[in-house]
């Protein structure tokens, strides 16, 4: 039995409007150039002001300027996403009441949460870096100079952005506020002209750099943590006393929002970011058609680039959005009515969230502008009720004659 | 929902391998929900058993069919012509539906595919648990709406044993929560805790299994 | 009807097994091989699995994209948890439960595509 090829055709409107979740430097630069490709742009954040953990880099950028033309609702949140591809119903929590905004694609742009506390070892001296700078004051009124250790990669491998930000940190610390700084690394990723350059300004102002191997080992002794490991580079264990130590929040404890992935219906991977780490979603695709993520959300820390992917994002939105209108062939899964028995399994299964329950009927249904037509459902169901006319089972077997 | 599971493919097969013409009947409910006996499962046992016949030269004629349920009798119907047609069918649906079969085929070899477990939730994909033992009784207003009958290894009723430990039942501590922890965690969001003071009574088990086959009738609705 | 000698089935995925098959030069290779076509490996059911069994095929091999690195995201686990029922299905019934394999190549491996087509048929003719 041959294959069918000819399908009928519908045409689905995209909504030439884009939401964006998240204020940051991500959702900030994605909804910039969303608006200068001439969409509709809302942009949603739950703080006060713009520009999230992006502040510390540049407090007096004018974000009313680069947002001319956006939407933006500060103090919201997204309460609700219903719809597909092309049309879609968000919910947003303004401080004014509920707003609906109907777009045809959604930029998740909504940063990291750090998740881990302040406790991380049985110590108040070990501290996640960021909460280094609540103990500035204390260093900086110290009679001596204080040797803080900085740790870099403790759990997992670091990014450029930790790299970045860890030497920012030494380098403000040591010149600063009287700190003696020991930074700890089993690789510092330098690979760009600005963090070389910023590697080599912490070296002559000082900062001791460590890189070692294997385990890395924290002791109290008397007041103070002796931080200790094995030197590459002497080829010995090496061992300091630092009165603060604080652990690069990268490597810990952060992900995503998993509360929006799943209102969203979006992927989380195993280290808790949105978008699986899976070639054919880069750089801003994930699982559901027509849900874009950007920024730290999807695991990208280091500022420049989260800038050039929150902008490359935005292109692959306006790609889908360009065409207007999406020619979809109806050969998408479809389900018996008689044998389906609504177990859910096809639409936890389906990755695309294509599956929905026809309310009417009581059955499964798939959306045909979402369904991507790869036939896991097919596989999954129980009752043998959903078919892809395309690859039938009769088809598949048909293939050998 | 009724859970099962099918039974160890061994057994199946020695029950039906000495008929001649089989009928693989499927059950499109509770265990195509629980993926033990629905339409892809009969496929999947019917072609199992044609392998396993070739490898033994054991010549059987298998025809498979699956049928909305298999606990009320018109859905028999349509496919009453391959149970006259069968000498045995195996029967992919729970307990009831075994049975039932016979009773509308008079004298049918019905044989089970499926060892039908308990009543149950689906917790997530692929994975099902027991929540009702079908105590005929319901006492789930006492306990916060959680079963100590079902949920507890025991089925105590004034509290838990001294093999609860950190939520775990001693039973299978990687398996089972202890239900007493779960009715007291419950009762306390709930804020009826001081309801577990309540001494329960000895309970008439008779309501349910113990008091022999049950049956209900319903006058109102007879025709 | 003649006889046809079984052949090994080899279930391509069309964004990756399928696109390494398609780049042969060497048909000698593909001798008492099929080739067949999958919208994505998560399309394999144990139950085709069987019935390509039963028609005559003297081994499936299904051939999927790298794991995490699946068009459709999982479509490539669901294989493999199916091709492992199928596996016991086998065992169950007496038949060698080598006669089924699944492995994870890209568009580009032709080469393993090769070896793979080449291990199994020397597993089971």
């Amino acid at each position: 039995m041959s294959a069918k090829t000819k399908f009928d055709k519908k045409k689905v409107t995209l909504q030439q409007s884009v939401l964006v979740i998240g204020g940051g430097m991500a959702g900030i630069h994605a909804a910039q150039e969303l608006k200068g490709y001439g969409y509709e742009t809302t942009l949603v954040e739950r703080a006060d002001i713009l520009g999230g953990k992006g502040n510390y880099i540049n407090q007096r950028a004018d974000y009313k300027k680069i947002l001319s033309g956006v939407t933006v609702l500060t103090r919201s949140t997204l309460t609700d996403l219903s719809g597909h591809v092309g049309n879609f119903s968000a919910t947003i929590t303004t401080p004014k009441g509920d707003k609906t905004v109907s777009c045809g694609a959604v930029v998740l742009a909504s940063g990291i949460e750090n998740k881990g506390g302040s406790v991380l070892f049985d110590n108040e001296n070990i501290v996640p870096i960021a909460e280094l700078k609540n103990s500035i004051t204390e260093l900086t009124e110290a009679e001596t100079p204080v040797s803080v250790g900085l740790i870099l990669d403790l759990n997992i491998e670091e990014t450029k952005a930790g790299a970045e930000m860890v030497l920012n940190m030494a380098m403000d610390l040591q010149r600063n506020h009287n700190a003696e700084v020991y930074v700890f690394c089993r690789e510092i990723r330098v690979a760009s002209l600005e963090l070389e350059t910023l590697y080599d300004t912490a070296r002559d102002a000082s900062v001791n750099i460590i890189k070692y191997e294997g385990t890395i080992t924290f002791n109290t002794t008397g007041n103070f943590i002796t931080v200790a490991a094995r030197d590459v580079i002497l080829n010995d264990s090496i061992a300091v006393d630092c009165a603060k130590v604080g652990i690069s929040p990268y490597g810990l404890n952060v992900s995503a929002d998993s509360g929006l992935a799943e209102m969203v219906g979006v992927n989380l991977d195993a280290l808790g970011q949105m978008q699986d780490n899976n070639v054919h979603f880069f750089p801003g695709q994930t699982n559901r058609p027509g849900i874009f993520a950007a920024g730290s959300c999807r695991g990208q820390y280091y500022a420049p680039q989260i800038i050039t992917e929150a902008k490359s994002t935005a292109l692959s939105v306006h790609s889908l959005l360009a065409q207007k209108s999406l020619v979809v062939e109806l050969s998408h899964a479809v389900v018996d009515e008689e044998k389906c028995a609504l177990c859910l399994t096809c639409i936890r299964s389906c990755p695309h969230k294509a599956m929905v329950i026809d309310q009417n009927k009581k059955v499964a249904m798939s959306i045909p502008e979402v369904c991507r037509k790869c036939g896991i459902c097919v596989g999954e169901c129980p009752a043998k009720a959903i078919e892809l006319p395309a690859y039938t089972d009769d088809i598949v077997l048909g293939q050998v004659g | 929902m009724i859970v099962g599971e099918q039974k160890p493919f061994e057994k199946v097969y020695e029950s039906v391998k000495e008929y001649k013409k089989v009928l693989i009947l499927g059950c499109g409910t509770c265990v195509t929900v629980c993926m033990a006996g629905g339409e892809k499962e009969v496929g999947i046992l019917a072609s199992t058993i044609r392998l396993a016949n070739k490898q033994n030269g054991i010549r059987m004629e298998i025809q498979e069919a699956t049928v909305a349920r298999q606990c009320d009798r018109e859905f028999f119907d349509e496919v009453k012509d391959k149970i006259n047609w069968a000498d045995a069918v195996l029967s992919m649906a729970c307990g009831v539906g075994v049975q039932f079969c016979s009773e509308v085929f008079e004298g049918k070899r019905v044989l089970p595919a499926l060892n039908t477990r308990f009543y149950g939730t689906t917790e997530q994909q692929g994975i099902w648990s027991e929540r009702c033992a079908g105590c005929g009784d319901c006492v789930l207003d006492k306990f916060g709406g959680i079963c100590p009958i079902a949920r507890c290894s025991k089925s105590l009723l004034n509290g838990p044993c001294g093999g609860s430990q950190d939520g775990k039942c001693e039973v299978d501590p990687d398996n089972i929560d202890c239900a007493w922890q779960l009715i007291y965690d419950r009762m306390k969001l709930l804020g009826c805790l001081e309801n577990l003071e309540e001494n329960q009574v000895i309970k008439d088990w008779s309501a349910g299994r113990d008091g022999g086959p049950g049956k209900i009738v319903r006058e109102d609705m007879v025709l | 009807m003649a006889k046809k000698k079984s052949e090994l089935i080899v279930l391509c995925c069309e964004n990756s097994a399928y696109l390494a098959a398609e780049s042969l030069t060497d048909t000698k290779i593909m001798q008492s091989v099929k080739v067949v076509m999958l919208p994505c490996s998560g399309r394999v059911e144990v139950g085709l699995i069987l019935k390509f069994l039963e028609n005559g095929a003297a081994g499936v091999l299904v051939l999927g994209c790298p794991l995490d690195n699946c068009k459709f995201v999982r479509g490539n686990y669901r294989a493999q948890k199916r091709v492992d029922v199928a596996m016991k299905a086998l065992n169950d019934a007496g038949v060698n439960k080598d006669k089924v394999k699944i492995d994870f190549i890209s568009s580009l491996d032709t080469h393993k595509f090769i070896a793979l087509v080449k291990e199994m048929k020397s597993t089971l003719f």
